[in-house]
């Protein structure tokens, strides 16, 4: 079962993603209040396999986030999850690595998607839903 | 103080308003007079306040009474909450943030910062504007309540 990290300082929006993604059947979802929080969970066991990951926190942003996971690890999917919506800053995002973008606000059917689209192109597919 | 604000501007955030409100509340949201702001004081007791930076200087409130701001929250969140709790003043923020997101993404051409949201609940708070900056408030209802936007902003280049 794959392991999902949610990095946003929005404690609701965290819920919100949460009760979405266990509608989809993931089970083993583990949460970061911002990118310090976001990195001390990926140097955990075992790693997480996606990171839904907001852009504007306290402490470390997303980018800078990304930027941090990119350096020691290119397979994790890192979806940014974001109010920014400019093309520029998906530019930028692109080029830290980012796997795929949601741009917030979104509904949960988008999100469904997103995941869905990013799996099947990494080779994998969605936990089937309880 | 300025009394005008070009169209474009005020459009970008009602209508992040309308897209945030549909999209993660499932509330359509209708308009009253859009008029410009007399009193520091904010529409209603509970905002959420976002300052913006850039090509443009200025602020959004979003504004709401208590039985508004309760049910946008369970409406978001899918739960009811305690005013107390603090995931109660969390969501409030995080709906400012996305509709200034929103707006900022709509004001093409222009790069605009906005800052962590801040938010306050206490009756007759005030939020005051840069100098020199049209202030401007957008009444809105919708299925859960009525609550105001209240948008200062200024083009740099204006």
């Amino acid at each position: 079962m794959m392991k999902v990290l949610l990095v946003d300082d929005s404690k609701v929006m965290r819920q919100i993603q949460r009760r979405s993604l266990e509608g989809f059947g993931f089970t083993d979802i583990v949460e970061a209040g911002d990118g310090v929080e976001g990195l001390q969970q990926m140097a955990g066991s075992p790693k997480p396999d996606i990171v839904i990951l907001d852009w504007n926190m306290p402490r470390l942003d997303g980018l800078s986030t990304l930027r941090k996971i990119r350096e020691t690890d290119k397979k994790t999917i890192v979806i940014m999850c974001t109010t920014e919506a400019e093309k520029p800053r998906f530019v930028e995002a692109v080029k830290a690595g980012v796997t795929n973008y949601i741009v917030k606000p979104f509904t949960p059917s988008v999100l469904q998607e997103k995941l869905d689209e990013t799996l099947t192109r990494m080779g994998l597919s969605m936990p089937t839903a309880q | 103080m300025p009394t005008t604000m070009k169209v474009d501007y005020i459009n970008a955030f009602i209508g992040a308003t309308q897209n945030v409100f549909t999209s993660m509340l499932r509330s359509q949201v209708t308009l009253g007079q859009v008029s410009v702001k007399t009193s520091h004081v904010t529409a209603y007791d509970i905002s959420g306040i976002i300052g913006l930076s850039g090509d443009a200087i200025g602020c959004v409130v979003v504004s709401f009474p208590m039985d508004t701001a309760l049910a946008a929250y369970k409406a978001f969140a899918g739960e009811e909450v305690d005013p107390m709790d603090p995931n109660f003043l969390d969501a409030i923020g995080e709906v400012t943030n996305m509709i200034a997101g929103n707006a900022k993404a709509a004001l093409e051409g222009m790069s605009i910062s906005i800052g962590l949201p801040t938010t306050i609940m206490g009756r007759q708070h005030c939020v005051s504007a840069p100098q020199n900056v049209p202030f401007i408030v957008v009444p809105c209802h919708c299925e859960l309540g009525n609550f105001a936007i209240e948008v200062a902003f200024r083009c740099v280049k204006d």
